[in-house]
C-alpha cells in the first residue's frame, strides 16, 4: 500500500532522520580526524590492533550468547506455562518484567553479589573462581550472566508474550497432546518453531543490552566492550568515537542479519503463521 | 474400533456452575453420534472430557472396557479435529500428518508414506507439501482430519471442525467425513450446534440441553418425534400450538379445534403442546362457508426458500407456517383466506401437565 506524505510529514521525518543521524555521522567524522587536522584511518587501525579491544569484543559477545542461552531456557516454558495454564497470572508478569528497569544499577549489583556469588554461590561453597568464570566454558563469569539475566528479563518476556499472544497456543497444544505428545516434546516441536521469530527478537535485544551495559560491569571491574571503549575514551577521544563506530556497524549488521533469517528470501517466513490466507 | 462409554458424567466449574449434569451415553464400536446444542449446552465440556482436555467433577470415561478416567490425552489414542485451524503453522501438510507417528517413534519413510495415504483418502494428495498459510480453510480441516486419523485412534472426536468453513465447503466436507468414518468404521463424536449437520451424517444424535440429555436417538426420531419441548424447537422449524384436551383426541387451541390421533390419549382438561413441521401442514383455498372443525386463517407472508416457500398464516392470532411447493405459492398470496390443515395422524402431542 503507497500512502502520499503531506509537507508536514516530509519535515518530520527529516528532523527524526536527522536526530538520529548527524551524532552518528559527526563521530564518524571526528573519529578519523589527526592531530593536524587531516584526516586518515590510524584511529581504526590503533585499536583493531589492540589486544584490549579483540579481548573485550569477545567478552562481551561470550557473555551475550550466555545470556541468550539461559534467558530463552528460562523464559521460553515459564511464558508458555503462564500463557496457557496460569493467564490469571499474566498482569503479575507484566508488573515483575517492569522491575529490573526501575531499580537502579547500584541496587541491583548490591543484590546480584550475594545471590548469584562474587565468590561462587554461597551454596556451593565457591571460592572466587566463579568471579573469573573459571571452570565454566567460555569463562563466562556466572555473576555477570545473572545480572544481565536479569536486566534482559523485561525484553525477552515482553517479546514472547506477543509472539505467545500471535499464536493460538492452546488448540496447537491440545492437538500436540491429542496426537501423543507430552509436553516437552509439544513445547520442542510445535512452540519454539512457531516462536521463532520471537525468540530471534528477544535474542537480538539481549546481545544489544549486553554489548552496551556499563554501569553493573564496571562497578564489578570486569572489562566487557562497553567498559573498554570508555577507558580508551580516557586517552584517546578519535579512538573512542572509531570504537563506538565500529559497534555502531556491528550491531546493525546483526540485526541485519537477525532480519534476513527470520524474514528475508529462505528465511523463517515459510513456517510463521499468516493471516488471511484461507 | 472401540465401544466409548461415557457414565455418570458430571462437571461443575469453579464458581459452581454446573456443565453437565450426570451424563450417561453409550457410543457403539463404529457408530457415529453427534452431540447436538446450544452454546453452553455442555457438549463441548463432554467432548474435551473424552479427550482428556478437562476433568470430570465425578463419572467415568471407558473406551473399549478400559477405565481412562485418569488418562492423560496423549495416552487416551483419540484423534480430534478442532474447530479452530488447528495444524501446526511450521510444518508442512505431511509432516502435519505425521506428526503423531513421529511421537510414536516411526521411522521417517514409513511414516511419509501413511501420511500421503491419507492426504490421499481426503483428496489432498498434492498438497502434501504445502504449509497451512497456503491452504485455504477447508483444506486446512481435511489436513487436520487426516492428521487424526494417521495415529489410528480409537476414537474420533470433532468439535465443529466445518463451523469454520464457508456453506458450500461445510456441505462437501461434511459428506466426506461421514464416508471416511464409515469406511474406517471409526467409533466417532462430532459435536455441532447446527441441527441440519447433525441429522445429516449422525448414526445417532443426543440432543444436550443445560448440560443434560434432552433425547437420544436416530436423526429420523429426533426430526420426526421430538420427545421434549425444546427438541421440537431446536430441531428444524416447529409449529407450536397450545391448547387443552376435550378427552376424545381434540385439542382447543387460539385457532380452533384440531383433531388429532394422538390426543386421544390424553384426558379431558390436560395442557397439550401440539408439535408440527410446517412442511405437514397443509394449505387450500378457503371456502366461502366455513365448515366446523376447519382452521381458517390469512396468509401474512411468504418466504422464498427455493423448493418450497414458507406460507406463514395466522389463524385466529395463532400462527402457523406451513411449506408449500414454491410453484403453487402464488395460490396463497398474502392477505388470501385459507384452510390450514394439520394432518389428523402421525402429529407429536406433548402433554404440558406431565
Amino acid at each position: 500500500m503507497r500512502s502520499r506524505l503531506g509537507p508536514v510529514s516530509w519535515i518530520a521525518l527529516f528532523l527524526g532522520i536527522s536526530y538520529f543521524l548527524i551524532p552518528l555521522v559527526a563521530t564518524a567524522i571526528f573519529s578519523t580526524e589527526t592531530s593536524r587536522n587531516g584526516h586518515d584511518l590510524s584511529a581504526y587501525t590503533a585499536v583493531l590492533g589492540d589486544e584490549g579491544f579483540r579481548s573485550s569484543l569477545s567478552f562481551s559477545f561470550k557473555l551475550a550468547v550466555a545470556t541468550i542461552v539461559v534467558s530463552t531456557v528460562l523464559m521460553v516454558p515459564t511464558a508458555y506455562w503462564v500463557h496457557l495454564k496460569l493467564p490469571a497470572l499474566r498482569p503479575l508478569m507484566d508488573f515483575t518484567t517492569i522491575l529490573p528497569l526501575v531499580v537502579p544499577p547500584i541496587v541491583l549489583v548490591a543484590g546480584f553479589g550475594p545471590t548469584f556469588g562474587i565468590d561462587g554461590p554461597p551454596i556451593l561453597g565457591g571460592q572466587g573462581s566463579w568471579f573469573y568464570g573459571e571452570g565454566i566454558p567460555g569463562n563466562v563469569p556466572p555473576l555477570l550472566v545473572g545480572a544481565y539475566t536479569v536486566l534482559a528479563f523485561p525484553y525477552v518476556y515482553r517479546s514472547l508474550d506477543s509472539g505467545l499472544r500471535a499464536i493460538d497456543l492452546k488448540t496447537l497444544t491440545e492437538a500436540s497432546q491429542s496426537l501423543g505428545a507430552g509436553w516437552v516434546t509439544t513445547l520442542i516441536r510445535v512452540i519454539v518453531p512457531n516462536l521463532r521469530p520471537a525468540i530471534l527478537n528477544g535474542a537480538f535485544l539481549t546481545l544489544a543490552i549486553v554489548l552496551g551495559e556499563f554501569t553493573i560491569a564496571s562497578i564489578l571491574q570486569y572489562t566487557p566492550f562497553s567498559v573498554y571503549i570508555s577507558s580508551v575514551g580516557q586517552s584517546s577521544g578519535t579512538q573512542q568515537s572509531s570504537l563506538t563506530v565500529i559497534a555502531f556497524l556491528l550491531t546493525w549488521g546483526i540485526m541485519l542479519a537477525l532480519l534476513r533469517f527470520t524474514r528475508g528470501p529462505g528465511g523463517g517466513r515459510r513456517g510463521a503463521p499468516t493471516q488471511g490466507a484461507r | 474400533m472401540a465401544e466409548l462409554v461415557l457414565s455418570g458424567l458430571r462437571k461443575e466449574f469453579a464458581g459452581g456452575v454446573v456443565a453437565l449434569h450426570d451424563l450417561d451415553l453409550t457410543v457403539g464400536s463404529g457408530e457415529f453420534v453427534s452431540l447436538l446444542g446450544p452454546s453452553g449446552c455442555g457438549k463441548t465440556t463432554a467432548l474435551r472430557i473424552v479427550a482428556g482436555f478437562e476433568h470430570p467433577s465425578s463419572g467415568r470415561v471407558s473406551v473399549g472396557g478400559v477405565d481412562i478416567t485418569g488418562t492423560p490425552p496423549n495416552e487416551r489414542d483419540m484423534g480430534m479435529v478442532f474447530q479452530a485451524y488447528s495444524l501446526f503453522p511450521n510444518l508442512t501438510a505431511r509432516d502435519n500428518v505425521g506428526y503423531g507417528l513421529r511421537v510414536r517413534k516411526q521411522p521417517a519413510r514409513q511414516r511419509n508414506q501413511r501420511a500421503e495415504e491419507l492426504l490421499d483418502l481426503v483428496g489432498l494428495a498434492d498438497a502434501a507439501g504445502r504449509y497451512p498459510h497456503q491452504l485455504s480453510g477447508g483444506m486446512q480441516q481435511r489436513v487436520a482430519l487426516a492428521r487424526a486419523l494417521a495415529i489410528e485412534p480409537k476414537v474420533l472426536l470433532l468439535d465443529e471442525p466445518l463451523s469454520a468453513l464457508d456453506a458450500k465447503v461445510r456441505l462437501q466436507l461434511r459428506e466426506e467425513i461421514r464416508r471416511i468414518q464409515q469406511r474406517l468404521g471409526i467409533t466417532t463424536i462430532f459435536v455441532t450446534h447446527d441441527q441440519e449437520e447433525a441429522l445429516s451424517i449422525s448414526d445417532r444424535i443426543a440432543v444436550l440441553y443445560q448440560g443434560k440429555i434432552e433425547q437420544l436417538g436416530p436423526p429420523a426420531e429426533i426430526y420426526g418425534a421430538p420427545a421434549t419441548p425444546f427438541v421440537a424447537e431446536f430441531v428444524g422449524t416447529m409449529n407450536r400450538i397450545e391448547g387443552v384436551s376435550d378427552g376424545s383426541g381434540g385439542v382447543l387451541s387460539d385457532g380452533g379445534l384440531l383433531t388429532l390421533s394422538s390426543a386421544v390419549s390424553h384426558a379431558a382438561g390436560r395442557r397439550l403442546l401440539v408439535l408440527v413441521r410446517p412442511e405437514s401442514v397443509r394449505l387450500s383455498a378457503a371456502q366461502s362457508v366455513p365448515v366446523p372443525g376447519e382452521l381458517v386463517g390469512e396468509v401474512a407472508s411468504q418466504v422464498f426458500l427455493g423448493a418450497v416457500t414458507r406460507v406463514l398464516t395466522v389463524v385466529a392470532g395463532l400462527e402457523i407456517r406451513a411449506d408449500v411447493p414454491s410453484s403453487v405459492a402464488a395460490t396463497f398470496p398474502v392477505g388470501a383466506r385459507v384452510r390450514v390443515e394439520v394432518p389428523r395422524e402421525g402429529t407429536r402431542v406433548l402433554d404440558l401437565d406431565a
